[in-house]
């Protein structure tokens, strides 16, 4: 089976308008978590991960004429799409014989506007502008009208797995290389910030009213963030052509906790199982690990039960690991395909990035993520990043893990 | 290398009686309005008391569907679930949505919350098995249960002693109808379901379901057809580019259009969004016999789901339900091409053969 690399990239997230802005934040340990800007909530003093562009400035950063009926769902992932394919440095046309698909995922597609005009749309006599919005709180719609400004035809496809989805989108997108349905697909995941998430995460007690601390000891929750991320992937005989590529991806794996349907269990057997899984995909053992990008979304739950699975897996001496939730906030759908992103800039600079906001090692574990801050290690002589895993896990006991790897020179 | 994807079990709740496996359609329920639901069964049938109070609607539908394709497939524990869906947990999400501008996002309850996500009911159906494999669920209208169904072959193929649990649902709401019902999606006028296709007006009528079929390598003494291929189409501008995909696809599988000798029509009773379809089944598939659905069960975007489900049925028990309109009685049936539009968007087709 021919191997899949990532030949682009592409991100827009609380950290960064594109993907240099974003490695440079992570670099200089800046976070993008601040007040409620742009979205209009009774819970504005929650703190939040926005893009801090407006809807009519990300619709002026597109480049297209008109930006009717774009929802900002849809207008992210255009810029984070566009992006990807110049990274990648390819042009899209049905003319030059390569298949290619557009993949993505979200969790609330265009709610963000549909719960703003909920009522308006609701009226069968009311009449205005938001009919544009009429049917995109359909998670397809974004997707397809991506796939239709990018000129993407030969396949399609939208994934919600909560907050594992775009992790899942990079999976199909592989699996349909793989099996020589494609050549290359454009896969990752859009998600706005809207009220219905931050109400529903706040009433389940999962936001923090603090910027949120991952695997510490007093962590109390999310911040909500929003983003979105796409990965260029690419079959070897395209990728070999001469360019720039970013990584392989070398495993992968989706498996279930089938333990709750809103938490994960406590000692992590989902996650340790799609760890598992993916470091076997790839032939390598958990010791060729060097750096993990946790979801750690700093609730109670998920970071006992992901540092768990990671102690069960690698013992008490793991690799390094962190979250960069604390930087972008839980940008839910869009997270996996983000955190791809950050994972393949790791492997490209030799990267690892602070866990921000930790102080306190967790009781019930032996291990902790990475605390101090990157610029007072530089003298210490670390291995190369050779090999990344970055976990998803999310609602409906969803785990995802990625296994991204160098591609060393042939 | 001929690997062969063998539906090994089905289950569906409809509109139709449709959880009993002793009937094909043989009584079909008549309806005088633009919203079809479901006729459920006894859902403490399918699931243990305790879940079952805490379960939505559409999750306890969608739930005994499953249940009962297991059982069918003789089925105890899938390598992996797969779900499509158009809008989801619609009815959690909606409730959710109105709670939350009523009250001013003021003292809500979590449950709709937890309820509306795409993945409830793949994660429930894993909850209910204590089912730790693959898990996903495709949101992409018409083309959701064909992801599933791609990406369950493709495991197939990796690993051939996988058993794939594959299935479809939607659920109606009054405000997605309401809503979309600005865009042409439904009917002006209230239609008698079995006069969709001669309304002469635009738009369909809503409906919902849940379908499941079990896919696999093994040619179980059970199994119903063989799923060879499945295919999405977007943007598709005319009709002879959808022509010429059916025949693409018919070609790559070493078959020609007069080998087919039933279509499940996925016509919606919309006379715009119709119009591709009929042209290509009339031109094309002159000779084949054509048999529709939607008036019994009403348009979702899963709907591909209960195409399978009736595909399977049709080549098993070698007829075609009169309740399907076919446009005639084949004396052998050996295979079945569904192919379907919705709303004009999006384009879909998967060949199914008898074993």
């Amino acid at each position: 089976m021919p191997r899949v690399y990532v030949t682009g990239m592409g991100a827009i997230s609380a950290i960064g308008h594109n993907v240099a802005e974003a490695f440079q934040s992570l670099c200089d340990e800046w976070s993008g978590i601040g007040t409620m800007q742009y979205l209009h909530s009774q819970h504005a003093s929650m703190p939040v991960g926005e893009v801090s562009l407006t809807d009519a400035e990300l619709g002026a950063m597109t480049g297209l004429p008109d930006t009717t009926g774009l929802t900002r769902t849809t207008l992210l992932s255009i810029i984070a799409a566009k992006e990807a394919i110049r990274d990648a440095g390819i042009t899209i046309s049905e003319a030059n014989g390569i298949r290619t698909g557009f993949i993505s995922a979200t969790t609330t597609g265009g709610m963000r506007e549909f719960e703003r005009y909920f009522h308006e749309l609701q009226d069968p006599k009311a009449v205005g502008d938001f009919n544009q919005y009429a049917d995109t709180l359909d998670s397809a719609d974004h997707t397809e009208k991506v796939a239709a400004i990018l000129d993407i035809h030969d396949y399609i496809s939208t994934v919600s797995t909560a907050c594992s989805s775009s992790s899942n989108a990079i999976i199909l997108g592989a699996q349909l290389i793989k099996h020589g349905h494609l050549d290359r697909v454009i896969c990752g995941g859009a998600d706005a910030l809207c009220k219905f998430t931050i109400n529903g995460f706040k009433i389940l007690m999962i936001l923090d009213s603090e910027p949120c601390r991952p695997f510490d000891q007093t962590r109390k929750g999310i911040n909500l963030g929003e983003a979105a991320a796409y990965l260029v992937l690419e079959s070897e005989a395209l990728a070999r052509d001469g360019r720039v590529i970013w990584g392989e991806l070398t495993g992968y794996s989706n498996t279930n906790d089938a333990f709750h349907q809103t938490a994960s269990s406590p000692n992590g057997d989902g996650a340790l199982l799609s760890m598992q899984q993916a470091i076997m995909m790839a032939g390598l053992s958990s010791s060729d690990i060097n750096y993990i990008n946790a979801h750690g979304t700093a609730t109670e739950n998920n970071d006992l039960a992901e540092g768990m699975a990671i102690q069960r897996l690698f013992g008490t001496q793991p690799p390094l690991f962190s979250s960069t939730k604390a930087y972008t906030g839980h940008t839910l759908a869009a997270a996996g395909s983000l955190e791809a992103v950050f994972s393949l800039l790791a492997i490209a600079h030799d990267r690892f990035y602070t866990n921000l906001n930790f102080k306190n090692k967790m009781e019930e574990l032996e291990i902790e993520p990475i605390a101090e801050s990157i610029s007072k290690m530089v003298d210490i002589d670390f291995d190369p990043i050779e090999n990344v895993l970055s976990n998803s896990f999310g609602f409906g006991g969803t785990n995802t893990s990625l296994l991204f790897s160098k591609v060393k020179d042939a | 290398m001929s690997l062969r994807y063998y539906i090994q079990g089905i289950g569906a709740v409809s509109p139709q009686a449709t959880w009993d496996s002793g009937v094909f359609l043989d009584e079909p329920l008549h309806y005088e309005e633009n919203i079809l639901k479901s006729v459920t069964p006894d859902f403490k049938q399918y699931i243990n008391p305790v879940a079952l109070r805490r379960m939505s609607r559409i999750i306890r539908i969608g739930m005994s569907a499953a249940r009962i394709c297991m059982t069918d497939a003789g089925l105890a524990m899938p390598d992996g679930i797969l779900t499509g869906t158009g809008y989801g947990c619609a009815d959690d999400t909606i409730k959710f949505l109105q709670e939350m501008l009523a009250n001013n996002e003021q003292h809500l309850t979590p449950t709709h919350f937890t309820q509306s996500t795409y993945n409830a009911l793949s994660g429930a159906i894993a909850l209910s098995l204590r089912c730790t494999n693959y898990n996903t669920t495709y949101v992409h209208r018409a083309f959701s249960f064909e992801s599933g169904v791609l990406d369950a072959m493709m495991q197939i193929a990796d690993a051939p002693q996988k058993r794939m649990l594959i299935g479809g649902f939607d659920e109606t709401d009054p405000h997605h109808y309401n809503i979309t019902r600005r865009v042409g999606y439904y009917k002006e006028e209230t239609v008698r379901n079995f006069d969709l296709y001669t309304s002469g007006t635009r738009g369909t009528i809503q409906g919902e379901g849940a379908s499941f079929i079990t896919l696999g390598a093994e040619p179980t003494s059970n199994a119903y057809a063989t799923l060879d291929g499945v295919q999405t189409l977007f943007g598709v501008r005319d009709a002879a580019q959808l022509r010429a995909a059916v025949e693409r696809f018919l070609a790559a599988r070493g078959i020609s259009a007069a080998e087919i000798d039933v279509v499940v029509s996925g016509r919606s009773g919309c006379v715009v969004n119709d119009k591709l379809l009929l042209e290509v089944q009339d031109d094309l598939l002159p000779h084949a016999t054509k048999a529709y659905y939607k008036h019994l069960t009403g348009e979702y975007s899963a709907s591909a789901a209960f195409g399978a489900w009736v595909a399977a049925r049709i080549l098993r028990e070698q007829r075609i339900p009169a309740a399907m309109l076919p446009t005639g009685a084949p004396a052998a049936i050996r295979r079945v091409l569904y192919l379907n539009q919705y709303m004009g968007g999006e384009y879909a087709m998967m060949l199914f053969t008898a074993v």
